[in-house]
């Protein structure tokens, strides 16, 4: 346990609780991913001008496929709006917006400097929305609280409640599926939706739309037509919102995220029974196709089996991740989880034994550590650690350290980007994490990993 | 009564649109973005190697405001985490100064920066006094700065006020001796061309700044005994401390192109009591033949500016204009796109602000917002656009090639690889 527990009193807090995090992004960055995810939406943000950049800096360095600034605005508040009162401007600004860009749906957060002045915005949204063509969503976004993933989450439960759930469903075999974390458009998205499609027509089940996923806002809604809700655990934080908004007018089958061997199959299981879909067939598919992955991953598995590596991810990812790293033969030393929206150790030893991976006694946990730890515990065990699978922020921060801090026989460690946001790592073509051929994608980018530093005279 | 779509209330548009107008004109007097001097001071420390600390005093969403993945010391960044609570009832001073008392005790930097935010600044919350006793109590310098997004400050405003700070906090020097490069581009490693041709000359060059400085680097800015800066106009603080001190400021262009470099060194050479001139010779003789080798003619190269919120020092010196010369040099021709209200006043601006740099007379398209580049882009079928990176869609949405804002390498070993790039892009379409 290296956080101080909440409620903690202040003169008890250790330095750690205040520096810098690896997952240092507020619910205002989940909700800008939400609406990039959907094709034609507009975020406003009622906000100072720094505010801005929650939004946009870290996700057009994390996606090339898309421009990020094209569809979202600000109030342009200052002092002087502060003293005169500020939410009237949001009209204004929400006309002029929908009248250049046209869009679909319009997003509408503040920030806590506004709320503190005792504005109601949700109001103020709800009185001018009728004045606009699109649907206006007020999303509250405050960043003294939650985390990127609460953001997001709580964004796709607003969507989901503009929803029309109480007609039965035009597509009663369609499986929706709210909860996926769509942060680009890139090669390792759409390789991810095809891997959900084959997952669910391998279960026998027919694939319906994906919250979110890149497409209009039209083309989101059509998930109310769906007979079933598979939820991805990126739904956690509100989970118990979406069952309530659903009012059990749809089945919801809860599922962890299909990575690896293992997980794609007990995705598979799990939809399938949720479904009242022929488990049996579903699992005899999974073992057809893992052996499949088996047999091409053989002559290449020997090289990945016995490295060492810390990962830094958050939590449903991390879970997955161990869980296909164990089946590589890659042995987890550090493990750190990124943002506290789903728990700590507990949740995150929970989430792996789903998965029918071993347990987290071998590997030293760190809950949603400051870039200082992450970067000093990688440190501690750079003598015989091969590799980091972290964010940008963590691999930048253990960078830092220099390379005479890291090397190992002329080498730095290698380095895999994963998750929010990534630097480097960017998909041309499809590059599926998730699903069988998920672990292809995992396994060549281990073995083509760069590294930190690389003399290039080691012995291969 | 529910009221009719504004797209079919022409009244209510045409209302709404003067209120945006209005709105913008607050800031269309210079020619750079407005900035959050919380978000531009964070942005410009980060990426400053040193022992030092930075807090900001704020909720943990505020740190959101800059990078985190390409900065060298965000492991120096702290937030004091204020909840919602704290700062309702103003109990914000006490997770201050418990973060301000474990930094200085364990960590013993040479300096602490504490930040203000928008939320304290809403609440007034007196952090001052709070930096000034734990500073007192422990012995560790620490220098807090009234930063919020509420103020529209200009990014050249917000640099220059921390730069000053950090001048201001730095040692004074008994005798002063050596050069100072201000605002001069410098590689994240090694040394930039006129700090090897300096050193080269045997003339010792004190510090290298902002880009590439290092903590040290800004704590001996007060001991040489001159500074070259770029855009000298830009640094009015930093650059009075530094003359009460004693210095001398040579003022020196952007050195991208051929003459800017020719004149830079020039400058330099003036400043070092004529040391320079016969080390730079022989490649200002090579930079001049490759721009002569280079014939471009009637290309029509649009220019962008006012799209970066970015706190570049080398994007905001000369108001954003500072690569125009060296596209000019090599024969293009040149027009302005300025990212700014359509309105008569911000285009009397914008023509005042030109004409003082001297290109009043480059055509110049205002445009309002990103959103509106690519319809722009292909009414006016440039063939190359320089724009900030984060709007390259629109480029490639016009099908023009495009050169990200800074493209072009500075000094004379990026003359040649300058035109080349710039050749190959004119030779062909995207």
């Amino acid at each position: 346990m290296n956080r101080d527990r909440p409620g903690v009193a202040v003169e008890a807090l250790s330095l750690e609780h205040f520096r810098l995090r690896g997952l240092e992004h507020g619910r205002l960055t989940g909700v800008s991913i939400a609406v990039h995810a959907i094709a034609d939406a507009f975020l406003l943000m009622h906000c100072g001008v720094g505010c801005k950049h929650k939004a946009t800096s870290q996700l057009s360095t994390h996606d090339w496929g898309r421009g990020v600034v094209e569809r979202e605005g600000w109030t342009e508040v200052g002092d002087a709006e502060l003293i005169a009162g500020a939410a009237d401007r949001i009209g204004p600004y929400l006309r002029s917006w929908a009248r250049r860009v046209e869009p679909g749906l319009m997003v509408v957060i503040s920030v806590t400097f506004l709320d503190l002045t005792g504005d109601d915005t949700k109001f103020v949204v709800q009185e001018e929305a009728p004045t606009v063509d699109p649907d206006v969503i007020y999303i509250e976004a405050a960043g003294h609280k939650g985390d990127l993933h609460l953001g997001y989450a709580t964004a796709l439960l607003e969507l989901v409640r503009r929803m029309d759930w109480r007609a039965p469903p035009r597509r009663p075999r369609a499986v929706g599926i709210v909860g996926y974390l769509f942060d680009r458009y890139e090669g390792d998205h759409a390789g991810n939706l095809r891997q959900l499609q084959r997952l669910l027509a391998d279960t026998g089940l027919e694939a319906g739309p994906v919250m979110l996923s890149g497409v209009p806002w039209a083309d989101v809604q059509a998930i109310a037509e769906c007979g079933l809700i598979v939820q991805l655990p990126y739904m956690g934080p509100r989970a118990k919102g979406l069952r309530r908004a659903l009012r059990s007018r749809r089945p919801v089958i809860d599922t962890m995220l299909p990575i690896g061997l293992r997980g794609s199959t007990r995705w598979m299981q799990a939809v399938a029974k949720g479904a009242g879909a022929d488990v049996r067939r579903a699992t005899l598919k999974a073992a057809a196709r893992a052996r499949s992955v088996e047999v091409r991953l053989g002559p290449f598995a020997a090289r990945l089996k016995g490295l060492k590596v810390a990962v830094f991810a958050d939590l449903p990812l991390l879970a997955g991740l161990l869980s296909l790293l164990d089946e590589l033969g890659v042995h987890v030393v550090v493990a750190g989880i990124r943002g506290h929206s789903f728990g700590g150790r507990a949740e995150l030893e929970t989430a792996v034994t789903a998965y029918g991976a071993p347990g987290l006694d071998e590997i030293e946990v760190l809950e949603d550590p400051s870039l200082q730890l992450g970067t000093t515990t990688i440190a501690t065990h750079i003598g015989h650690l091969d590799g980091v699978l972290a964010s940008s922020a963590e691999i930048n921060a253990l960078a830092t350290l220099g390379q005479e801090a890291l090397h190992r026989a002329g080498r730095g460690p290698f380095v895999v980007e994963v998750g929010f946001p990534c630097k480097r790592y960017h998909a041309v073509s499809n590059q599926p994490a998730y699903g069988f051929l998920g672990v292809f994608t995992w396994a060549q980018r281990l073995l083509d990993a760069p590294r930190l530093w690389d003399s290039g005279l080691d012995a291969g | 009564m529910r009221r009719p779509p504004s797209s079919i209330d022409p009244e209510l548009a045409a209302r709404d649109e003067a209120f945006w107008r209005r709105q913008e004109k607050r800031r269309e007097r210079g020619m750079g973005q407005p900035c959050c001097t919380q978000s531009g001071v964070s942005w410009s420390l980060i990426d400053v190697p040193g022992d030092f600390a930075v807090v900001v005093h704020g909720e943990y969403d505020c740190t959101n405001c800059f990078h985190h993945h390409i900065g060298r010391s965000a492991r120096r960044f702290y937030s004091t985490r204020l909840t919602e609570a704290q700062l309702t009832r103003g109990e914000t001073a006490a997770p201050l100064r418990r973060c301000l008392e474990l930094i200085a005790r364990e960590e013993r930097p040479p300096m602490v920066v504490v930040l203000g935010t928008c939320p304290v600044e809403v609440i007034g919350d007196p952090f001052f006094d709070v930096v000034a006793r734990v500073s007192a109590e422990t012995g560790v310098p620490m220098v807090p700065m009234r930063t919020s997004g509420l103020k529209l400050t200009s990014q050249r405003e917000m640099l220059d006020w921390l730069y000053a700070t950090l001048a201001e906090n730095a040692p004074a020097a008994a005798t002063l001796s050596g050069v100072n490069l201000f605002g001069l581009p410098s590689p994240r490693l090694g040394v930039s061309e006129p700090v090897r041709l300096l050193r080269h000359a045997g003339v010792n060059v004190r510090a290298s700044l902002p880009q590439g400085a290092t903590w040290d680097d800004w704590m001996a800015v007060r001991q040489a005994a001159v500074t070259a800066v770029v855009d000298r106009s830009m640094f009015p603080r930093v650059l009075s401390l530094l003359e009460d001190g004693g210095q001398r400021i040579v003022e020196v262009p952007q050195p991208v192109g051929v003459e800017a470099c020719r004149q830079l060194y020039a400058g330099l050479d003036e400043a070092t009591d004529g040391a320079l001139a016969g080390v730079v010779e022989r490649e200002l003789s090579q930079a001049q033949s490759a721009l002569e080798a280079t014939r471009i003619q009637g290309r029509r190269v649009g220019i962008a500016i006012r799209m970066l919120n970015a706190y570049k020092v080398e994007a905001l010196v000369h108001q954003g204009l500072g690569e125009v010369p060296a596209f000019l040099e090599a024969g293009l021709d040149v027009e302005l796109l300025i990212q700014g209200a359509p309105d008569p006043d911000a285009e009397k601006a914008f023509a005042a602000a030109l004409d003082a740099r001297g290109f009043g007379h480059l055509p110049r398209h205002i445009f309002p917002g990103p959103w509106a580049l690519p319809a722009l882009l292909k009414q006016q079928r440039y063939d190359l656009v320089s724009i900030a990176d984060s709007s390259h869609h629109a480029a490639l949405e016009a099908d023009v090639p495009y050169l990200p804002t800074g493209a072009l390498r500075p000094y004379l070993e990026g003359v040649a690889g300058n035109l080349r790039m710039l050749s190959e892009r004119l030779g062909s379409r995207r």
